[in-house]
C-alpha cells in the first residue's frame, strides 16, 4: 500500500463557527499511478493536499504512507517524512529567488544530507531539459522553465508520491501542456505516484484515475 | 479621481505609511531639535546682548585709547550717548594675605560707578544680605569675588587678597552675574574692583595682557540695529587701529555663543547623517511600495490616466507622508526642548526656556518634504517611464534597469545635501568635506561591491554544491547576501555611514584627549606672562636659585600690521550678511587682531618648517609666519609685511611658513622675526615652567608671585582639565546625535530585513517543507546580517581612519591616534544590535506557516 487515507475529518473554526471541509474521507492507492482530484473552488482540494503533504493535520482519521501513520508525527519528524517521501509542485513555482536553477534543485538533497548532490541535481535538471540553464536565476527563466525547475526539485529526492497543485495554472496552454506531459512521463518512468489537484477536466482525464471532491468526500469518477 | 486613488492607496498600505513616516521622523527629529536649540540660543543671546555687554555698545582693545583717539571718540559720541564709563579687565595672580601659599590666577574686572548699564551683578555680604549695586567698590580697596575664588584660595568674606601691590578686602560673593553667560571657557574666576584702584596695583605695566573698554549707554532714540551699525562704522573709521574693536549687540552675540556655535555646527552635520540615512530608507521603502503598485499603475495607464496624473497620485502621497513626519518631529521637539534646556543649564548657564519657533517649523517642513521628494521622484519617474506591458507583468518580472543617466536624476539631491551640509556646518570646507565623504562611501560601496560580489559568486559558489565547504545555513546566508545586491548594498551604506561617524567621533576624542593629556614630559606645568623686560633676568635668576625648571623667557613685542606688500592694511569692516561661514567669521576676527611679534634664532620643539627656508644671515629683514595665519591672511613666501612698533615702521619679507603644535602649550607666535631686528623694541616676556608635580606648581606660583606680583601664571594642568571637561560635554552631545544616526541606520536595516523577509516568506515556508528547522532559518538570517554588519564595521572604521587623518590635518594640527579598543567595542555593540534586530524583524519570517504555499 502506497497511501491509505482512513476516515479523514478536517474542520476549521471560522467566525466562531465550525466549518467542516473533509468528513470521513477515504482513499487507498496500492500501486504507483496517477490520480487526479477535481473539485469546485472551496471544495477542500488544497486542504486535502496539505494533509497529504504533511503540511497540516486532520482532526480525525489516519494518513498512512507506506506503513507509517504520519498523523502523530512531530513537526521535525514530519519534515523528514516530507523530504523523503513527498515531492510537491506548486502552482506558483515557489523557487528561491537568490538560488540558481541548479541550487534550487540541490536544496532538498542538501537538507536531507544526501550524497552526490551536484550530480543528482544536474541529472534532474537534464530530465526536465534544463541542463543548459542550470546556472540561471529564476528571474532569468520563463514561467514554463521555472515550473520545470520546480518539477526537477520535486523528483530529485525520488519520493514515492508527487503532489501537484494546479501546476499549469500559471502557464499558457502550450507551456502548460508541455509541463504536464513532462510530469506524466517522469512519473511513469520513475514509477511514482502522482496526485494532481486541478480544475481542468481534460487534464484530469490524462491520469489513471479521477476523483471528485464533493460534499466533503472523494467520489471516484468512472 | 486623483484624491480617491490617493486615499485608497494610503488606506490599503497602512504598514508602509507608518514605517515610512517613522523613518522620516527619525531622520528629521535631530535636525529639528538642533535647529530649535540653535535659533533659541541666538534669540536669547540677542535679547540679552545688552545685559551681556553691560552696555549698548563698547569699544575695546588690548591697549587703551591714546589721548588723540579718546578726544576724537568723545567728541563724536558726545551728542549720542547718555553715559560713558571705562572698564579694564586683566588677568592677575591673587593670594590671600593670611595664607601666602594659595596664590591663584584671577580675572580682574575693574569698573566705574553705575556698572553695569544693563543687567545686574548680585552679591551677598557676610550676613547673607543681597545687593545689586557695585558702587560701594568705588569707596575703598574692596572686591566682590566669585564663589570659585573663595573655594580655591580657602578664604571667606571679610578676608583680604593681595592683588599686584595692593591688598583688597572681600566684601561679597557673586550670586548672579548677567554679564557672564554662555562663555563656555574662562581661564580664571572673576572678581570686581573699582577701576581707579586697579591702577594702584601696578598690574598694568608695559605689554600687560589687559583689555581696555569704553562702555556706552546711547540715547534712547539710537537703539535700532541700523543706527548702531552706523555708529560702529563711524567709530571704525575714526579709530583705524585694528587692535581697537567696536562691538554692537549683534556683533558681540556671535562671539559670545562661539563655543555653542561650534558644537551645534558639528551636531548639525551629525544630524544631517541621520537625514541622509533616513533618505536611503525612504528611497528603499518607496521603491518597494511602488513594486507592489506596479500592476495598479499598469491598470491606471491602460484605463487612459495620463502619466502626469499618476505622477501626481504618488507625489501627493509622498508630500502627505513627509508632512506628517515633519508634524510629528515638531511635536516631539516641542516637548523635548524644555528637558534639553534644563539639562544644558549646568554646562552653559542658559537659564531661558527653549521653545519651538516658526523658523524651525518652516525649515523642518521644507527639508523633510524636499529630501523625501528628491530621493523618491527619480524612482517614480523611472517606473512611470516603463510601458504598460512591463507593468502588467507585476513585481516578479519588473526590473528597474538603472542606467548611468538615471543616476544624474540624483544630482539635485547631492546639491541639496551639499548646500544643507554647508548651512549646518557654517563652513564651506567642512560642509564640502562631509558631503564628499558621504558620496565617497556611497560610491565605494555601490561601485566596488557589486563587482566583488559577482566575482566571489562566480569564483567560489556558482555551479558548486550548496554547503561545500560550509554549513547549509551559512551557504544560504552568503547566497542571499551576494545575490540580493540592492538590499545588501543599501544596508551596507546605511550601517557603514553610521559606523564611520561613530568611529570618527570616538577617534577624534581619543586623539585630542591623548594629545592634551600626553604625559611624555614635554608639556609645561605653568605658563607665565606679563613679565616686564627688566624682570626677565631676575626671574631667570630666581629660577636657578630655587631650581625651578624655567625655560628661557621669550620676548613679545606689541605691534600693528600696517602694510602688506606695500599696500596699507586697513581695518576689515564686519559684514552684516545674514549667513556667514565660520571661515568668514574667523577670517574677519583674524584680520582685525593686533599682532604680537617675537624673534628667534632657531625653531623650537613645537615648530616645524613647512615651506621656504629658515633665516639666513643676509641683508634682508626676514620673518617666519605660522601656516594657518598665512592662509587666513592670504599671504605667502616672498610677501612683505610692515609693522608699526611703537611708532617705528619695520618691514620684513616672509622667507618661511611654519606649522606650530599649539597643544604643546609652549610660547609660540604667529610671526617670528629673525634675530637682531626687533630685539631692542620695548617688549614683555612670556615663559613656561617644565613639568613638575602639583604641589611644586603651587610652590613655584607662590615664589614667583611673592617676588613679582604683576606676573600672571596659568596653570596648564588646570586649563587642560577645563578644556577636557568642555570637550567631554561636547562629545556627549555629539555621541547622542551619532547614536540617533545609528538608530536611523538600524531602523533602515530593520525596514530592509522586514521588507525582504516578508517578500521571502514563501521561501521560508518552502524550506520548512523540505525539513529546514525554524531555528536554522533564523540563524541563516542572523549570519547574513552579521556578515553585513562586520563588513560595515570594517569599511566604516577604515573610512573613519582615513577621514580622521584628513580632519585632523585640516583642523587639529595633525593630531591623530587610533583607538582599537573603542573600535572593537563599537563593532561588538553593532553585532549585538544586529542580532536583536534580526530576531525582531524576522519572527514572522521563520514562523511562516507552510500552508502559505498552497494558497
Amino acid at each position: 500500500m502506497i497511501l491509505n487515507l482512513k476516515d479523514i475529518n478536517k474542520s476549521y473554526k471560522q467566525a466562531h463557527k465550525e466549518l467542516t471541509v473533509l468528513d470521513g474521507l477515504q482513499l487507498q492507492i496500492e500501486e504507483p499511478k496517477s490520480i487526479a482530484i477535481l473539485g469546485k473552488s472551496g471544495a477542500g482540494k488544497s486542504t486535502l493536499l496539505s494533509l497529504l503533504g504533511g503540511l497540516d493535520k486532520p482532526n480525525n482519521g489516519e494518513i498512512i504512507i507506506g506503513s507509517k501513520n504520519i498523523v502523530n508525527l512531530s513537526e521535525a519528524e514530519l519534515a523528514v517524512y516530507r523530504s523523503q517521501n513527498i515531492g510537491i509542485v506548486f502552482q506558483e513555482f515557489h523557487l528561491m529567488k537568490t538560488f540558481t536553477a541548479l541550487e534550487n534543485v540541490m536544496l532538498p538533497l542538501e537538507i536531507l544530507k544526501e550524497k552526490n548532490v551536484l550530480e543528482r541535481a544536474k541529472k534532474a535538471l537534464e530530465l526536465v531539459q534544463l541542463g543548459e540553464r542550470a546556472n540561471h536565476f529564476p528571474h532569468e527563466l520563463s514561467g514554463g522553465e521555472c515550473q520545470r525547475v520546480a518539477i526537477a526539485r520535486a523528483v530529485v529526492t525520488e519520493p514515492q508520491i508527487i503532489l501537484a497543485d494546479e501546476p499549469s495554472g500559471n502557464l499558457d496552454t502550450d507551456t502548460g501542456e508541455l509541463v504536464m506531459d513532462m510530469i506524466f512521463n517522469l512519473v511513469k518512468d520513475l514509477k511514482r505516484t502522482l496526485i494532481l489537484v486541478t480544475h481542468d477536466r481534460d487534464l484530469a482525464k490524462k491520469c489513471d484515475e479521477m476523483y471528485e471532491l464533493k460534499e466533503r468526500k472523494l467520489e471516484k469518477i468512472q | 479621481m486623483i484624491a480617491k486613488v490617493i486615499k485608497r492607496d494610503l488606506l490599503n498600505s497602512k504598514s508602509f505609511a507608518l514605517i515610512f513616516i517613522f523613518n522620516l521622523f527619525l531622520g528629521i527629529i535631530g535636525f529639528v531639535v538642533l535647529h530649535s536649540f540653535r535659533t533659541n540660543v541666538n534669540d536669547l543671546l540677542e535679547s540679552r546682548a545688552r545685559q551681556l555687554m553691560a552696555s549698548d555698545m563698547y569699544i575695546a582693545g588690548r591697549r587703551d585709547l591714546s589721548d588723540e583717539e579718546r578726544e576724537k571718540f568723545l567728541s563724536y559720541i558726545k551728542d549720542k550717548s547718555r553715559a560713558i564709563m571705562r572698564s579694564t579687565e586683566v588677568y592677575s595672580m591673587a593670594r590671600p594675605v593670611e595664607n601666602k601659599n594659595k596664590s591663584r590666577l584671577v580675572d580682574v574686572v575693574s569698573i566705574e560707578k553705575d556698572y553695569p548699564y544693563y543687567g545686574e551683578i548680585r552679591y551677598k555680604d557676610q550676613k547673607e544680605k543681597e545687593f545689586t549695586s557695585l558702587d560701594i567698590l568705588q569707596d575703598s580697596f574692596s572686591i566682590v569675588v566669585s564663589a570659585e575664588i573663595l573655594h580655591q584660595m580657602k578664604v571667606k568674606i571679610g578676608d583680604k587678597l593681595k592683588i599686584g601691590e595692593k591688598e583688597f578686602s572681600i566684601i561679597g560673593v557673586i550670586t548672579g552675574d548677567t554679564t557672564t553667560s554662555l562663555r563656555g571657557f574662562s581661564l580664571a574666576p572673576k572678581l570686581y574692583m573699582a577701576r581707579k584702584y586697579l591702577y594702584e596695583t601696578e598690574l598694568l605695566g608695559f605689554g600687560s595682557v589687559a583689555s581696555y573698554s569704553h562702555l556706552l549707554k546711547l540715547n534712547e532714540d539710537l537703539q535700532s540695529d541700523e543706527q548702531l551699525n552706523q555708529i560702529k562704522d563711524d567709530l571704525d573709521d575714526l579709530i583705524t587701529d585694528k587692535a581697537i574693536r567696536v562691538r554692537t549687540p549683534k556683533s558681540s552675540t556671535q562671539r559670545m555663543g562661539r563655543v555653542l556655535n561650534y558644537l551645534s555646527d558639528y551636531l548639525g552635520l551629525v544630524g544631517l547623517v541621520a537625514l541622509f540615512l533616513s533618505g536611503i530608507g525612504a528611497g528603499y521603502l518607496f521603491q518597494n511600495y511602488l513594486f507592489l503598485k506596479i500592476k495598479d499603475i499598469g491598470i491606471l495607464k491602460s484605463l487612459g490616466m495620463r502619466v502626469r496624473d499618476i505622477f501626481k497620485v504618488y507625489l501627493f502621497q509622498l508630500v502627505f507622508l513627509a508632512f506628517i513626519s515633519a508634524i510629528l518631529a515638531n511635536i516631539v521637539s516641542y516637548f523635548s526642548l524644555p528637558i534639553i534646556s534644563k539639562s544644558l543649564y549646568e554646562y552653559i548657564n542658559l537659564d531661558g526656556n527653549l521653545t519651538l519657533n516658526i523658523e524651525t517649523i518652516i525649515i523642518s517642513f521644507a527639508i523633510t518634504i524636499g529630501s523625501c521628494l528628491l530621493v523618491c521622484i527619480p524612482i517614480l519617474l523611472k517606473m512611470l517611464s516603463k510601458n504598460i506591458k512591463h507593468l502588467f507583468g507585476g513585481s516578479s518580472f519588473f526590473k528597474f534597469d538603472f542606467q548611468v543617466k538615471d543616476y544624474f536624476a540624483y544630482l539635485p539631491l547631492i546639491i541639496f545635501l551639499w548646500g544643507l551640509a554647508i548651512y549646518q556646518a557654517h563652513s564651506f570646507k567642512i560642509g564640502t568635506l562631509f558631503t564628499v565623504a558621504l558620496i565617497l562611501v556611497g560610491l565605494f560601496i555601490s561601485l566596488v561591491f557589486p563587482y566583488l560580489f559577482k566575482f566571489l559568486d562566480k569564483k567560489f559558489i556558482l555551479g558548486k554544491e550548496l554547503k561545500s565547504p560550509i554549513e547549509l545555513k551559512t551557504a544560504m546566508a552568503i547566497r542571499s547576501l551576494l545575490r540580493d545586491k540592492l538590499s545588501t548594498l543599501l544596508t551596507l551604506i546605511s550601517l557603514t555611514t553610521g559606523v564611520m561617524l561613530l568611529a570618527l567621533i570616538g577617534q577624534l576624542e581619543t586623539s585630542l584627549r591623548g594629545e592634551l593629556t600626553d604625559d611624555s614630559g614635554e608639556k609645561p606645568s605653568l605658563f607665565l606672562f606679563d613679565i616686564q623686560e627688566e624682570q626677565a633676568q631676575e626671574l631667570v635668576k630666581l629660577a636657578s636659585e630655587n631650581k625651578i625648571p624655567l625655560r628661557d623667557p621669550q620676548a613679545m613685542v606689541r605691534a600693528r600690521l600696517t602694510k602688506i606688500n606695500g599696500e596699507p592694511y586697513k581695518k576689515h569692516k564686519e559684514s552684516q550678511q545674514v549667513f556667514k561661514t565660520r571661515e568668514e567669521e574667523r577670517s574677519e576676527n583674524f584680520r582685525n587682531r593686533g599682532v604680537n611679534l617675537t624673534f628667534a634664532k632657531d625653531l623650537n620643539k613645537a615648530e616645524k618648517l613647512d615651506e621656504g627656508r629658515w633665516f639666513k644671515d643676509d641683508d634682508i629683514n626676514e620673518i617666519s609666519v605660522e601656516k594657518r595665519y598665512a592662509s587666513r591672511m592670504g599671504i605667502g613666501l616672498g610677501d612683505t609685511m610692515s609693522f608699526d612698533v611703537l611708532g617705528v615702521e619695520i618691514s620684513a619679507t616672509i622667507t618661511s611658513i611654519r606649522t606650530v603644535k599649539w597643544t604643546s602649550f609652549l610660547p609660540n607666535f604667529f610671526i617670528t622675526f629673525e634675530d637682531g631686528i626687533i630685539n631692542n623694541a620695548p617688549k614683555s616676556y612670556i615663559s613656561v615652567v617644565n613639568k613638575v608635580d602639583f604641589q611644586r606648581q603651587l610652590d613655584i606660583q607662590d615664589q614667583v608671585v611673592d617676588k613679582f606680583p604683576n606676573i600672571s601664571i596659568i596653570n596648564v594642568t588646570e586649563v587642560i582639565n577645563k578644556i577636557l571637561n568642555i570637550f567631554k560635554a561636547m562629545s556627549i552631545a555629539i555621541r547622542i546625535m551619532a547614536l540617533l544616526c545609528l538608530g536611523v541606520g538600524f531602523f533602515v536595516l530593520f525596514a530592509i530585513i522586514q521588507n525582504q523577509l516578508s517578500k521571502k516568506k514563501y521561501e521560508a515556508a518552502l524550506q520548512k517543507v523540505f525539513g529546514f528547522q525554524a531555528r536554522s532559518l533564523f540563524m541563516s538570517i542572523c549570519i547574513e546580517y552579521i556578515i553585513v554588519v562586520l563588513l560595515a564595521c570594517f569599511i566604516g572604521i577604515g573610512f573613519s581612519l582615513l577621514l580622521g587623518v584628513i580632519v585632523s590635518h585640516l583642523f587639529f594640527d595633525g593630531i591623530w591616534r587610533i583607538d582599537w579598543q573603542y573600535n572593537s567595542v563599537t563593532s561588538l555593540l553593532m553585532i549585538s544590535f544586529t542580532f536583536l534586530m534580526s530576531y525582531f524583524a524576522s519572527r514572522s519570517y521563520y514562523q511562516a506557516n507552510v500552508k502559505l504555499l498552497l494558497k
